[in-house]
């Protein structure tokens, strides 16, 4: 079991979600985040700080998003760790309000 | 050259150890000496985290990772306030950090909270997960119906312990004695009592569908039409939901009773508790009702318990702070003094809330001691002096780590995988039969 970040990170990358994971699990590139599966402990820490919802159980990740379940799988570890709050990037804002998060 | 700054951290749990890794990741130049009143490092993740949660526990090794810096000098055995004061600690070093947690089990204040079979989730999960401090623990399981008081994941916790197979713990790392216990329980109906409405639990989805999923559990609800009120359901709400609407299981093995907006009025017997009364929270009711039970848990929080000389705010059980500096009047902070994690907090958030906390309080300490120089300070070496003059023996990482596998080995025997030591006694013996034998 993991968690697992989809869609709706790419392009905002509000990373609020690293500060809380007790594990460093999370690894990102320019646009989004990624979550190492074999390090998530599946506290859940992370899901509520999301400010668009876009981390998931692993059980609970929508059929339409389940393609994120490998992907951050593959992707997660070759990236770098990220560990602090970044700047959220330029559009973040004008994107969660586009998927329905104001 | 610049004067290195000495810290002291009061706790080994989640806020104790993310501090040290804030302050040494800030690139602060110091010395940090870790302060630890049990045998062992973690806090709650080792005494608190349910043993069926193992997963949760490997974050035990960040912990392990950060030990391992040179920067830091771990002391375990060493209560602040007992074998060295916090007068010493901050005579000693510039800067003072409480990362004690919140170990008292909060009181209703209803009467009847004394009788034998009443008890609050600090002592019932000591009891469970081997905690020094409650080793003389025997919850009353000699009856059929047991009460859990309280909403959050401490008592989906206790609910789940009290109504799973033992054999789903056994393995892990729960006291042997009480597993034996629960092996014997003849506690069949949990009664779960909340004040609120379903959607105002305070436990998280994931725990209550961990404890739905429980093979053999039947579940009611005392009021059905509360789980079924208008509005749109959150996905607490939905849970409550699946769970009222769900078939019973082929075989019932345990009942688990479901009261919202109940609150609890006094807990009645002669010596040892036989009954909770329990009145209607709601205002819809006014009818007093009776459950015959032989153990009750309260589980509605914790309160702090710092060392003596340390402010604490009666109401919500935290030491007053702003961002992390002890407050010592309205005004003014207390300067050097510092706290961080559950006694900042109050007993809310998951480990890794912890964290993000540990660096606001981080970056109090550095922001303190980038402000003026800084006089040279003993730090824990004054401290280790003062321990041995005064015949209290630390236990360092590395005896830790030998207690580690001492514990391991133990667990391996008996099918576990661990056997907590059981106190200090027995983590000094331990140390002394492995200083003995030759390797
Ligand atoms: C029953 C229970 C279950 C939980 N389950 C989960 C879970 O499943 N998932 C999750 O994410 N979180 C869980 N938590 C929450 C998590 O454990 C806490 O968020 C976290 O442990 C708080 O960290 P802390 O460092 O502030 O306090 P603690 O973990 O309590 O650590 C405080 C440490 O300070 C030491 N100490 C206290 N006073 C002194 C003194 N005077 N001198 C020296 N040392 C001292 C104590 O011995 C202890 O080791 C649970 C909590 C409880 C109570
Ligand atoms: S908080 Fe959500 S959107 Fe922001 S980086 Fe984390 S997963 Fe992505
Ligand atoms: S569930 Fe916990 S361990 Fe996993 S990514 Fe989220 S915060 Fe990190």
């Amino acid at each position: 079991m993991t968690h697992v970040v989809t869609s709706n990170c790419t392009g905002c990358r509000f990373t609020e979600c690293v500060t809380v994971c007790p594990v460093e699990c999370f690894h990102g590139d320019a646009e989004r985040l990624y979550i190492d599966p074999g390090l998530c402990i599946d506290c859940g820490a992370c899901i509520p700080l999301c400010p668009v919802k876009a981390i998931y159980d692993l059980v609970d990740v929508p059929a339409a998003q389940r393609e994120w379940i490998a992907i951050n799988a593959e992707r997660a570890a070759p990236l770098p760790v990220m560990r602090a709050k970044q700047a959220a990037l330029p559009d973040a804002e004008a994107q969660r309000v586009a998927l329905g998060f104001a | 050259m610049a004067v290195q700054a000495q810290i002291a951290i009061v706790g080994s749990g989640p806020a104790g150890f993310y501090t040290a890794e804030a302050l040494l990741r800030a690139g602060l130049d110091c010395s940090i000496g870790l302060y630890e009143r049990l045998p062992a490092p973690y806090g709650l993740v080792r005494y608190g985290v349910a043993p069926d949660h193992p997963k949760l526990k490997s974050v035990t090794a960040v912990f392990d990772r950060i030990a391992a810096d040179p920067r830091i000098r771990y002391c375990g055995g060493v209560e602040v306030g007992r074998d060295v004061t916090l007068a010493e600690l901050e005579a000693h070093h510039h800067a003072v950090v409480l990362a004690c947690g919140s170990p008292i089990g909060r009181q209703l204040g209803v009467t009847g909270e004394t009788l034998d079979g009443v008890m609050s989730s600090a002592t019932f999960v000591g009891w469970y997960n081997a905690h020094p401090d409650d080793a003389a623990v025997q919850p009353q399981l000699d009856h059929p119906t047991a009460a859990v008081i309280g909403m959050g994941n401490v008592a989906m916790d206790v609910c789940r312990l009290l109504c799973t197979d033992v054999g789903n713990l056994a393995g892990h790392d729960a006291a042997p004695a009480a597993l034996a216990a629960l092996a014997g329980s003849r506690v069949r109906e949990v009664h779960l009592i909340a004040r609120g409405a379903p959607g105002a639990a305070k436990c998280t989805v994931k725990e209550l569908r961990e404890l739905g999923a429980l093979p053999g559990l039947a579940v009611r609800f005392a009021r059905e039409a509360a789980v079924f009120e208008a509005g749109e359901p959150t996905d607490l709400v939905s849970e409550w939901r699946a769970l009222a609407a769900r078939p019973d299981p082929p075989y019932i093995e345990r009942t688990l009773h479901v009261h919202f907006y109940s609150a609890p009025v006094a807990f009645e017997g002669a010596g040892r508790l036989a009954a909770l009364r329990l009145r209607d929270s709601s205002g819809a009711a006014t009818t007093e009702r009776v459950i015959q039970c032989g153990l009750a848990v309260t589980c509605i929080g914790y309160r702090g318990r710092p060392p003596a000389g340390v402010p604490l705010d009666d109401r919500s059980g935290v030491v007053p702070n702003a961002g992390g500096r002890v407050r010592a009047t309205r005004a003014g902070s207390r300067a050097g003094l510092y706290v961080v994690g559950w006694l900042k907090r109050g007993p809310t958030g998951v480990i890794g809330t912890n964290r993000a906390d540990a660096v606001e309080t981080a970056a109090c300490v550095m922001e303190d001691l980038s402000g003026s120089a800084i006089e040279p300070r003993a730090g824990s070496a004054a401290i280790e002096a003062l321990l041995r003059a005064r015949a209290v023996r630390p236990i360092d990482f590395a005896a830790w780590q030998q207690l580690d596998r001492w514990e391991r080995e133990r667990g391996l025997a008996c099918g576990a995988a661990r056997v907590k030591v059981s106190g200090l006694p027995e983590a000094y013996a331990v140390l002394d039969a492995a200083a003995s034998t030759p390797a």
